[in-house]
């Protein structure tokens, strides 16, 4: 089987040429053939040519020596004399003229004798006839003598000619079978020779097309990045082109793998790095790294334009020395990509196009040049991220590619990272004013309990002073009078403005209670450690078997996470919570309370939410943003408290770095979620 | 030593509160004398005889109702100067204040203090809080030393 396209080409080309070869062949025979009947052709024509000549001959010696002896007249005899001389030269050329056909030379011959026995005969006649006049019969006899002499020789003549005739006849007539053979070889051959090339190109056509075809699919789905097994039972040149396809594409493809996985570590080693100088020192590291570079370098430009080196790599074995930090030089190119915010590739050649100062020659060698824009926030480049290529080595135009999404990288990495540090100092912004609100609260509160203790004992005095008072108007040395003028005042006006006092005294003492609550969860120290939320729910429910007794109410919790947090604070954090929910239970509704786990909430596996639901009464929507603030009662007519539990809680999960939030609906109940840390988190234990 | 003769120096800044424990304390049947000082200062001045009480003869036991925050020496500065001296080492003191921080609490009973009294803000509470400190006058004849902290009364 022939597979090589090579060969199958040649095959096509070959087949035609050959059929072409014999068909010239067989032109080339036929026109020889003819070329010879041609000749034949005329041959017997000069042959019957000079038979006519001699008969011609035979002719004029018969009627000269006819002349003569009749009318005795010389100038007949001298017609005879001049055909008897001509006639031997005639029978000379006929017998060269038939030399090569043995049968008609015999004949020649044979008209040779005949021609010597009719001139015999006539001289024999002249003679007699010279000598005087002959007899009527002799002279009748010679006559007719003569005469059949030369009648004989013309038949011999006769059959001569139609020999030569029919020999021209049959010549001519094996010429035409020739001719018609011809024709029909031509028609046949040129017939065959188009079918063989027809046949031919389906062949080549049929395993060429089938062979591209496969070569394609082959080509799309490399490209589409499948794999697909290789036909090893061909191996043409296309085949070749099948490997150098794949060999292309096993190449790109661990480029792009490699590419990939370089920029992913990029990416992972700058979401690790603390500061703008790490980024940037990931970010030359990795440019070096993915650009096969002598030498990355990060520059800051300054109000004039000059690029500042603060981040600086160069590899090893290149002898390149990396630029110190703060090396500065000015260069058009650099300039150009932070005007035009786009990167640029500069071949070695390219660069020998610039000018190149001496300074940035120094920095930068001499080789292959990537400068990559490193912009801000706006999008403004502030700096640019360079490589150069090691002499004898030319950067790919992908290369560029590469170092921009470097350069972005680093770009959104250094953002992220101004980010953290705004919101790092936020957060101590945060943390400081909390504890100075805190301090602030405490020693507030503080300050007032002592004015507090003033009131409620002096109110209880006159309490008491009231009691005595009542005691001396009852003595019965009082007049009737007096005691019915100042019990009233006693019982009514005193008793109720002191109760007022005292109520307000209570409600007052209530706040501040509450407000040193609020700071304590915020200033007490903690001691985190592992907690089984199942227990301390538990105990909870121990504690608080009279209140749910009371109102029928039911705790349901199961398989509750174990956590870091402080015992105490994540204990008074659920009471607050189920509290909550017994006091703001719907009325006659039994009060259904239930905790679970929702670990799908959670920012990550680093923390899980806990769900607290009640049937209660549910928060109304435009309420639903004040409730973890302090002295915010949402409910005022229903429960007791401060509006002190939620802020509290708010700010335990907020020391253990979780979060809280809230869903209800009104007349449905209100679900509680707290995400709290499953192993301690760093942090968790400030005061904060 | 008898419980009659020991004399109870109130360190109170506040006027109202000193009258309140004052009362409360007589309420509670305590019927001892008792001498008022309105700050840390004069707290130890009274226990040195200088300042206002210079040439004042010590004259018999003492017991020491101490407040804590107080103008000029505080009543943490007291005990602790109380304590660091060996002549008034000895001397039981009551912490009465308004804080209930327990850092604070620690802290006193760290220097040395024999009961720490939160000073409740409700009347009735106070009262209780000045019948348990007559209940403790009444054994705190034992001597100082033995006069183990809190001597089982709840704060």
């Amino acid at each position: 089987m022939i597979r090589s396209i090579l060969s199958r080409t040649l095959l096509l080309v070959a087949v035609p040429m050959l059929m072409l070869v014999g068909l010239l062949v067989l032109f080339w025979q036929a026109e020889r053939r003819q070329a010879e009947a041609t000749r034949w052709s005329l041959h017997t024509k000069d042959v019957l040519e000079e038979t006519q000549e001699l008969q011609t001959h035979l002719s004029d010696i018969q009627t000269g020596i006819r002349g003569y002896i009749i009318v005795r007249e010389p100038s007949f005899l001298e017609a005879y004399r001049r055909a008897r001389e001509a006639l031997p030269r005639s029978l000379q050329r006929l017998q060269d003229l038939t030399a090569d056909n043995p049968s008609q030379r015999a004949r020649i011959g044979d008209f040779a004798r005949r021609s010597d026995v009719v001139l015999s005969h006539y001289e024999q006649v002249i003679t007699q006839a010279r000598t005087g006049p002959l007899p009527v019969e002799q002279e009748r006899a010679f006559v007719v003598g003569g005469k059949l002499l030369v009648d004989e020789f013309r038949t011999s003549v006769r059959e001569f000619r139609a020999a030569e005739q029919s020999l021209d006849e049959q010549r001519q007539h094996e010429l035409q079978i020739a001719s018609r053979r011809l024709f029909t070889t031509v028609v046949g051959g040129t017939g065959a020779a188009l079918l063989g090339v027809l046949v031919a190109g389906v062949w080549f056509q049929r395993g060429l097309g089938g062979r591209v075809a496969s070569l394609t699919t082959t080509a799309r789905a490399l490209a589409d990045g499948r794999a697909v097994p290789s036909d090893t039972r061909v191996d043409d040149e296309l085949a070749i082109v099948d490997r150098a396809l794949r060999e292309m594409a096993a190449s790109i493809e661990e480029r792009q793998r490699a590419t990939v996985g370089a920029l992913a570590d990029a990416v992972s080693l700058f979401s690790a790095a603390d500061s703008h100088r790490a980024v940037l020192d990931v970010a030359v590291d990795r440019a070096l790294a993915l650009s096969n570079a002598s030498l990355a370098i990060c520059t800051l430009a300054d109000a004039e334009g000059e690029q500042h080196v603060v981040a600086a790599r160069a590899a090893t074995g290149h002898g390149t020395p990396a630029p110190t930090p703060r090396t500065a030089f000015t260069w058009d190119a650099a300039s150009e990509v932070m005007r035009t915010s786009h990167p640029l590739l500069l071949t070695a050649t390219a660069r020998d196009g610039r000018a190149i100062p001496e300074a940035v020659a120094a920095v930068l060698g001499a080789g292959d040049w990537i400068g990559a824009p490193l912009s801000d926030d706006r999008r403004t480049p502030f700096g640019v991220l360079q490589v150069v290529a090691p002499p004898g080595h030319a950067f790919r135009e992908d290369d560029t590619d590469v170092i921009e999404t470097l350069a972005r990288a680093a770009t959104v990495a250094l953002a992220l990272e101004r980010s953290r540090q705004r919101l790092e100092a936020a957060n101590a912004d945060l943390a400081l004013t909390n504890r100075e609100n805190e301090l602030f609260i405490y020693s507030v509160s503080h300050d007032l309990r002592s004015p507090l203790v003033n009131l409620e004992g002096f109110s209880r005095e006159l309490t008491m002073v009231t009691d005595s008072l009542r005691v001396i108007l009852d003595g019965p040395d009082v007049p009737a009078d007096l005691r019915r003028k100042a019990m009233p005042l006693i019982e009514d006006d005193v008793t109720e403005s002191v109760r007022f006092i005292r109520t307000a005294v209570g409600r007052l003492a209530a706040i501040i209670d509450g407000l040193l609550r609020l700071s304590r969860a915020g200033r007490v120290e903690y001691r985190i450690q592992s907690l089984d939320l199942d227990r301390i729910v538990q105990r909870i429910v121990d504690a608080m078997q009279a209140t749910l007794g009371e109102v029928k109410g039911e705790v349901t919790f199961a398989g509750l996470p174990t956590v870091a947090g402080d015992a105490l604070a994540l204990e008074q954090l659920l009471a607050n919570l189920i509290g909550n929910a017994v006091a703001y239970a719907r009325p006659d509704v039994p009060p259904r309370i239930e905790l679970a786990v929702e670990p799908d909430l959670a920012r990550d596996a680093r923390f899980t939410v806990i769900r607290v639901s009640d049937n209660g009464l549910g928060i109304p929507e435009a309420h639903l943003d004040q409730v973890f603030q302090p002295l915010r009662r949402v409910h005022p007519g229903v429960g007791r408290g401060e509006g002190m539990g939620l802020a509290i809680v708010r700010r335990i999960v907020e020391r253990h770095q979780g979060r809280v939030w809230v869903r209800s609906q009104v007349g449905a109940g209100t679900s509680f979620f707290i995400e709290l840390p499953l192993q301690p988190v760093e942090g968790a234990a400030d005061v904060s | 030593m008898s419980r009659e003769a020991i004399t109870i120096l109130l360190a109170e800044d506040d006027d109202g509160h000193a009258v309140l424990v004052e009362r409360n304390l007589r309420r509670a049947g305590v019927t001892n004398r008792i001498e008022r000082a309105r700050d840390g200062q004069e707290a130890l001045d009274y226990l040195r005889s200088r300042g206002n009480h210079a040439g004042r003869e010590p004259d018999g036991p003492l017991l020491m109702l101490l407040d804590i925050n107080m103008p000029r020496v505080d009543g943490v500065e007291v005990l602790r100067q109380m304590k660091a001296s060996p002549s008034t080492a000895r001397i039981p003191v009551v912490m009465l204040t308004t804080t209930d921080n327990p850092h604070e609490v620690e802290r006193c009973y760290d220097l040395g203090c024999s009961v720490y009294v939160t000073k409740p803000v409700t009347y009735d509470d106070l009262s209780e809080a000045m019948r348990r400190l007559s209940l403790f006058l009444s054994i705190v004849t034992v001597p100082p030393e033995t006069a183990a902290r809190g001597g089982g009364l709840p704060a």
